[in-house]
């Protein structure tokens, strides 16, 4: 949601004015659309100092036959007086490029579905030469083509795509694929690429990426999140969602990380982000979180009221001042807003300068020109700037010339600099752009006293694997290093080593505490080296250190040929709980009854409940009468409700009718505890069927029946028989007095049943329901997402609701109404309006709190016009956000399950719904039909709303974010 | 093939003498482009020409022949000159011109086969030579069973060959060679069908024994592949193919090949497209269906190169992937044309200086899957185009790929003339063929636009109800739909300015 009305005045003077800087900074216009950058969405520095603008007029869509005529500008400052005053074109004709960056004496340029390069071979300004280095990216959304490019110290070019992108490419190692957004690693002397992160498991649309000062790797989505890269940098088709390190309000892109000494001391390692959404620079801490990092939102440097002051690109200048690109548009919604929308802008672009009050910008270094002994002292500069262009001139350069100076270089590094292992790693960045192994280099680094040191040798030995005589040798130390980001980068390079007893090396992390990332990136490892360690391991080659690390390797991916006995002699040891309760559900999947028994032996399943539920979600196994009266004694004896819950559970899963008596006997114990009674009465009522109608209906019927029983009762008489849930139904609401949450926990049962609001609806219409009853059973409805239409309309009748309007698109009325929400809106009223509706906080969230599954409101005024914002609240399917579709979902039971997709592969489907905060998993074996179309949120939420009303809530979610 | 076998035995084809084949009145039965050379005297058809012959001339049988025996008595004169009697032929073009086998004669050809405007020389032994008695008359018998051919000459076995993979039915034509005045008489004594195979005194053993495999081994069946007015071509692929639509070499040397003739060429590669695997977004329509659509007479297709990164033991799995992928566009009338992968280059892959990893393009098994999609066109009967050895055999190779896979403007270059080569057009790239390029990279450019445009999740993907694709006062009109459409008079417009460049090399010539 980003689309806002134009501003009344687009000059610079206005937008200047729009302007609230955080003290101690000074904000000025370096760059306009006078200089020919109107629709600016990139920029990089060269080592001249000049600033090179990626212009893209003909986003989002060129016309047919027009030639797209998108271009790269040169922008240089020649008086020095801080403002850019001299622009030219290096190309031109470019059809919407995303991205690009310099290097190798050109540019890589992002187009469409190629990668390109550019040069200019005859010096005269322009490219002349254009060579497609790869091809087959997707292009299926213009807004997230390839994109955000940057080198890696180590001269890997990085770059990644959105959500709706499908990429195939040829090459060398086979055709690497990406589907939706994931991030791309480029090494250009091997002409190797690989892919990471697909799936859209690491954001919808990863845009910018960063390296801290020890080669520390972390990525910005467009969405809040920021992300620390480096456990999702396993190189394996296994897709796991990684969990961001800490996110903003609301969208935001790039990283810059401040490095240079212009700035305020107090800025230097922070994190400046893009804040394109809500019109703000946005400024984020990171500080070390066991193996990883964690992120928090600080103030922002730099806030607009200006809608169309939209940050897409920052960049630190040779002049150590913050350089802003402004892509300045009121919209910025790719989708949300027509292809041919006449307010988006064309004509305007900026880039503002930012500097500290008060101190003195920088003189940078000359690097053009220099000489390779004089550019590689250069690399002991604290200026990042300076860094980052000589990493790239010494990439491009030939190696031979490289060589001598670069070992008399490093050869003079004194060991008692401060610096001294800092310059050790600037100096194998050097090695690794020219892909030379310098294995020397390389140990001395991993024996560094810096962990910071250690971990980037461990990612060096990862990459030169296939070059290094024996890389795990270099590893295994620092798979064992005391510091926990060094094992984790050691894993992470484990993983690109593909030797049957890497495995054996990479599990020594367990030796370890384990945190989320670790243990997010050694799943990974198992994935990424199976195909080293499955062999090895049953050809018996393969010895690990410990049983537990083969336990946990098992654990992960059970080999489809181990044996029972195998898994008997693993679970044997001592062993973490759930990688214990992973074998146990391995050896319950292939073992015989007796293994059945062994699984379910107390020790085994006293205490864990989760197991039992794991086993439960396995096929029905063999059970011999053992087995059985081990499931009986837990129903007769365990006083862990949790665990005796579970094993109810398990006997109604695989269907062990012998124990329905017992189970019958639990239930009827009124010594139980009710939520045991609860889950005993649904496997009743799945093993005996319409027998256990009696039993079903005596507790249902009694109001001395615990209230959890009761509903328990109905959502199995739902399953059994939809007339008699029907009426149940309706005796438990008139014993109700209750609130939404009461009603919603009667009613959904039978909603959620195929048939079942039909027959609610016609058993309604006889009933006369009071006004209060049928008030609530809407807003049930409204917070459940459910469009039933005839029930929605009996249900206001009875609820007295007298104006009801039902409200149908018409652009005169939204201009009407948008008119009133900016004259007459209220949005102190509205405020009230909106925290009076549940149903709206169930799904949407305003300043942290409120439900997740809806988007974000906290600024959807700031990017959206009050008649955006009525289209979304009155016709919500007109407009579905992205990653927002409904989903409905019905079992081959005739259970209904809706709620928003959030994962699917072959196996199974996520679905997150308004009920509980965890995805629900579902398994495509048990699907019997699904749907997508549409928005979760129904539609008609207003209906019972007067137009006043409406126009006070309105003009209160317009206000929501200034 | 259990059941394949069995079909094939359970029709016993009846030997039969065919009665209509020649009146020995008239040329009942019989056509040519010019008449005038042909006529009946004395029971035989007499081809003459009085004066010198542009081109060869050739009368038509209306009778198609699969396994026959044919006895003709034949009289050259004189003998320094050249005549044939085609079977299994077909027509190669409107002005009669033949395609397939020749039971030749003349000085120096005598009971010699050749494959005309085909593979040429298939048996060249001169014992029919021997045999002959020049400016006199000669019997010249041709017997054709399955894939085996025999000739003998007054009696004497000429020819005996086994052309597995060869034409497997066709014509049976009568030559005038292009040349001097000339005449040469066919006494036609006999056309046996599904005839017993007996020859020169030799029973089936004994011939069986005589037989060896041509000179010239059948590429496919390249052979029989032209071109007609207003007819759809697709090629389909990789990045080797969707590079094609940039660099436009094979099209523009078809255009130039068939500068009378209408084509419309549609280019439906797709980047890491492969036998396995043809990604496309929701809504895009499958890889079979776009050639549906398009109504394809024509499909250049080529897998296998990326394919054979999998190495030798994937072939198996490869053939069945690809034969499936073909089997869902083979139509009876759809002519399919596979092109061998190109070959890789392993030194053109850059893996730095030094130390450097092993090379994974060196253990690519592209000539293996190169021959395994030959066998997979001569099983189904699909042209074959041996582009990996065209290719290898080029005193460029090994400087054709830009990163060891995929060609260079040049490498293009030399495998269209490879392809067209291969496929019977002599037609080679030079400068006069630059503006006609010139179109046909317009027409591509906009064929993009038209058929692939970004943003296709809002145009016919999974993304058209939101408002991107809508008009933005009237949020129910859909724009973007309407605005691609935009692109059909351009392309159409450019197909125009294709043909006046076609028309152009005519009148240059």
């Amino acid at each position: 949601m980003s689309v806002a009305p134009a501003e009344n005045d687009n000059s610079v003077e206005a937008e200047m004015a729009s302007f609230k800087i955080a003290d101690g900074y000074k904000i000025d216009l370096f760059a306009s659309e006078t200089l020919g950058i109107a629709d600016p969405c990139a920029m990089r520095w060269d080592e001249k100092g000049r600033l090179w603008v990626l212009t893209i007029p003909s986003y989002p869509q060129p016309l047919p036959g027009s030639n797209p005529n998108d271009k790269l500008m040169i922008l240089e400052d020649k008086d020095g007086d801080g403002k850019a005053d001299h622009s030219s074109v290096f190309a031109e004709g470019l059809n919407i490029p995303l991205g690009f960056e310099l290097g190798h004496g050109g540019v890589y340029l992002g187009e469409q579905t190629e990668l390109v390069f550019l040069k200019d071979t005859d010096n005269d300004g322009k490219a002349d030469s254009r060579r497609v280095v790869l091809s087959g990216f997707g292009t299926h959304d213009s807004h997230q083509t390839i994109n955000s490019f940057l080198w890696s110290p180590g001269g890997e070019l990085f770059f990644s795509q959105g959500h709706s992108i499908y990429s195939r490419i040829e090459t060398a190692w086979g055709i690497k694929k990406a589907d939706r957004a994931s991030i791309w690693r480029y090494r250009p002397l091997q002409n190797r690429l690989d892919g990471f992160l697909d799936g859209s498991t690491a954001s919808v649309n990863p845009w910018g990426m960063n390296f801290g000062e020890w080669g520390e790797m972390f990525h910005k989505a467009n969405d809040p999140e920021l992300f620390y890269t480096v456990p999702g940098m396993v190189n394996t088709t296994h897709r796991a969602l990684l969990p961001p390190i800490g996110k903003l309000v609301i969208k935001g892109s790039i990283i810059e990380i401040i490095r240079t000494k212009h700035l305020p001391k107090d800025l230097w390692g922070d994190f400046v982000i893009a804040g394109y959404y809500n019109n703000k620079v946005e400024r984020m801490r990171v500080a070390e979180d066991s193996s990883g990092y964690k992120a928090t939102l600080l103030d922002p440097i730099l806030t607009s009221s200006s809608r169309s002051f939209r940050p897409i690109d920052i960049k630190i200048g040779p002049d150590g001042a913050m350089y802003v690109l402004d892509w300045y548009n009121p919209i910025i919604g790719h989708y949300q807003a027509s292809m041919r929308h006449p307010d988006r802008d064309k004509t305007h672009g900026r880039i503002w300068r930012i500097t500290a009050t008060g101190q003195p910008l920088l003189t940078p270094p000359v690097l053009a020109g220099q000489s390779v002994a004089t550019l590689l002292d250069h690399l002991k500069s604290k200026e990042h700037w300076t860094r980052y262009q000589v990493r790239r001139l010494l990439a491009e350069r030939d190696f031979e010339e490289i060589r001598k100076p670069l070992t008399d270089w490093v050869a003079k590094l004194s060991p008692s600099d401060t610096d001294f292992e800092h310059h050790l790693l600037e100096a194998i960045h050097v090695y690794e752009s020219h892909e030379i192994v310098n294995e020397d280099l390389l140990k001395e680094l991993a024996k560094g006293k810096e962990p910071g040191a250690r971990g980037y040798a461990a990612h060096v030995a990862g990459r030169w694997a296939d070059r290094l005589k024996n890389p795990l040798a270099i590893l295994d130390p620092l798979i064992n290093d005391p510091v926990a980001r060094v094992r984790l980068e050691a894993l992470v390079a484990v993983s690109d080593v593909h030797r049957p007893e890497a495995m054996a090396v990479a599990t020594q992390v367990l030796n370890f505490p384990t945190d989320k990332f670790i243990r997010y990136a050694l799943e990974k490892t198992v994935h990424a080296l199976q195909q080293d360690w499955e062999p090895a391991l049953r050809k018996n080659t393969l010895a690990f250190k410990d049983p537990a690390h083969l336990a946990y390797v098992v654990s992960v991916i059970p080999p489809a040929w181990y044996t029972a006995d195998m898994y008997r002699k693993l679970v044997s040891g001592n062993l973490p709980k759930e990688v214990k309760r992973s074998l146990l559900i391995s050896l319950a999947k292939v073992g015989g009854p007796s293994d059945i028994e062994f699984v379910l032996a107390p020790e085994n399943v006293a205490n864990d409940a989760v197991l039992l539920d794991h086993l439960a979600k396995t096929e029905p196994r063999p059970v011999t009468q053992v087995s059985l009266n081990k499931l009986k004694n837990i129903l007769e004896k365990s006083d862990n409700n949790e665990v005796a819950k579970s094993a109810v559970r398990l006997i109604r899963a695989w269907k062990l009718k012998p124990l329905a008596p017992a189970i019958q006997t639990l239930v009827v114990n009124e010594n139980n505890d009710a939520a045991v009674r609860a889950e005993g009465l649904q496997t009743l009522a799945q093993l005996n069927g319409r027998a256990a109608l009696p039993t079903l209906q005596k507790l249902v019927k009694n109001p001395q029946t615990p209230r959890q029983i009761r509903l328990a009762g109905l959502q199995s008489l739902s399953a059994l028989d939809i007339g008699l849930a029907t009426s149940a139904t309706l005796n438990e609401i008139s014993l109700s007095g209750g609130s939404v949450a009461e009603f919603k926990e009667i009613i959904s049962p039978i909603l959620e049943r195929k048939g079942g609001i039909a027959s609610l609806t016609h058993a309604l219409a006889s009933q006369n329901l009071s006004k209060e009853k049928a008030g609530l059973m809407l807003e049930v409805l409204a917070t459940k997402g459910i469009n039933a239409s005839q029930l929605k309309t009996l249900l206001n009748k009875q609820a007295g609701v007298k104006n009801l309007v039902t409200r149908t698109y018409d652009q005169q009325y939204v201009d009407k109404l948008s008119k009133q929400v900016k004259e007459a809106g209220d949005a102190r009223k509205g405020q009230a309006i909106y925290m009076a509706n549940p149903s709206c906080a169930s799904c949407h969230t305003i300043n942290g709190k409120g439900g997740n599954i809806g988007p974000n409101l906290s600024a959807i005024g700031k990017g959206l016009s009050a008649r955006e914002i009525i289209s979304e609240v009155l016709w919500p399917n007109q407009n579905v956000k992205e990653g927002y579709n409904r989903v409905a979902v019905e079992t081959k039971t005739g259970e209904l399950i809706q709620g928003i997709k959030i994962f699917e592969n072959a196996e199974e489907i996520q679905i997150e719904t308004t009920e509980s905060k965890k995805p629900k998993v579902v398994s495509k074996k048990i699907i019997a039909g699904k749907t997508e179309t549409g928005s979760l949120m129904p539609s008609g939420l207003m209906d019972n709303y007067s137009e006043e009303e409406l126009r006070d809530l309105l003009r209160y979610l317009s206000e929501l974010g200034n | 093939m259990l059941l394949l076998l069995l079909i094939g035995n359970a029709g016993f084809s009846q030997k039969k003498t065919d009665t209509g084949f020649f009146n020995k009145k008239d040329l009942t039965g019989w056509s040519a482009v010019n008449m005038q050379y042909w006529s009946v005297e004395d029971g035989a058809i007499v081809g003459r020409a009085t004066e010198k012959v542009a081109k060869n001339q050739f009368l038509w049988s209306d009778v198609k022949v699969t396994d026959f025996y044919l006895n003709v008595d034949v009289l050259l004169e004189t003998n320094d000159r050249n005549a044939g009697i085609q079977f299994r032929s077909k027509k190669a073009d409107a002005s009669g011109q033949a395609l397939g086998y020749q039971a030749d004669m003349g000085k120096d050809v005598w009971g010699r086969l050749y494959h005309e405007h085909g593979r040429e020389k298939l048996d060249w032994s001169d014992r029919g030579e021997k045999a002959v008695k020049p400016g006199q008359w000669n019997k010249y018998e041709i017997l054709v069973s399955g894939d085996r051919i025999w000739t003998a000459i007054n009696g004497k076995l000429a020819v005996s060959v086994k052309d597995p993979g060869g034409d497997p039915s066709g014509y049976i034509a009568l030559q005038i060679h292009s040349g001097d005045a000339q005449t040469v008489r066919y006494k036609i004594n006999t056309l046996v069908h599904n005839p017993k195979v007996e020859l020169a005194g030799l029973n089936e053993a004994q011939l069986v024994k005589e037989l060896k495999l041509p000179l010239n081994k059948p590429v496919g069946k390249t052979s029989s592949l032209t071109f007609g007015e207003n007819e759809v071509i697709v090629f389909a692929g990789g990045t080797n193919i969707v590079n094609m639509r940039k660099d436009c070499y094979l099209e523009t040397l078809l255009m130039a090949a068939h500068p009378h003739t209408r084509l419309h060429i549609w280019n439906l590669g797709w980047d890491g497209d492969t036998a396995y695997e043809q990604f496309r977004d929701v809504g895009f329509g499958k890889w079979s269906k776009n050639l549906d659509s398009l109504g394809a007479d024509i499909a250049f297709v080529q897998f296998g190169q990326m394919e054979s990164l999998q190495g030798e033991a994937a072939i198996p799995e490869f053939i069945n992937a690809y034969k499936k992928l073909l089997s869902g566009v083979k139509t009876g009338k759809r002519r399919i044309v596979l092109i061998s992968p190109v070959p890789f280059e392993p030194a053109n892959l850059n893996l730095g200086k030094g130390n450097v990893p092993e090379n994974p393009l060196n253990k690519a098994a592209a000539e293996q899957y190169t021959d395994a999609v030959r066998q997979l066109a001569a099983q189904e009967g699909y042209h074959f185009v041996d582009l990996y050895h065209s290719l290898q055999k080029s005193p460029r190779a090994g400087s054709l790929t830009f990163d060891g896979i995929h060609l260079t403007p040049e490498g293009q270059q030399l495998a269209a003339e490879a392809i067209v080569q291969e496929l019977g057009m002599h037609q080679r790239f030079t400068e006069k063929l630059e503006p006609l390029r010139k179109e046909v990279l317009t027409k591509n450019q906009l064929w993009i636009g038209y058929w692939r445009p970004g943003n296709w999740a809002f145009l016919g993907g999974d993304r058209t109800t939101v408002p991107f694709s809508h008009d933005w006062k009237n949020t129910e009109k859909r724009i973007f739909p309407e605005e691609i459409k935009g692109f059909e008079p351009l392309i159409r417009e450019a197909e125009i300015r294709i043909s006046e460049q076609q028309n152009l090399l005519v009148t240059q010539n």
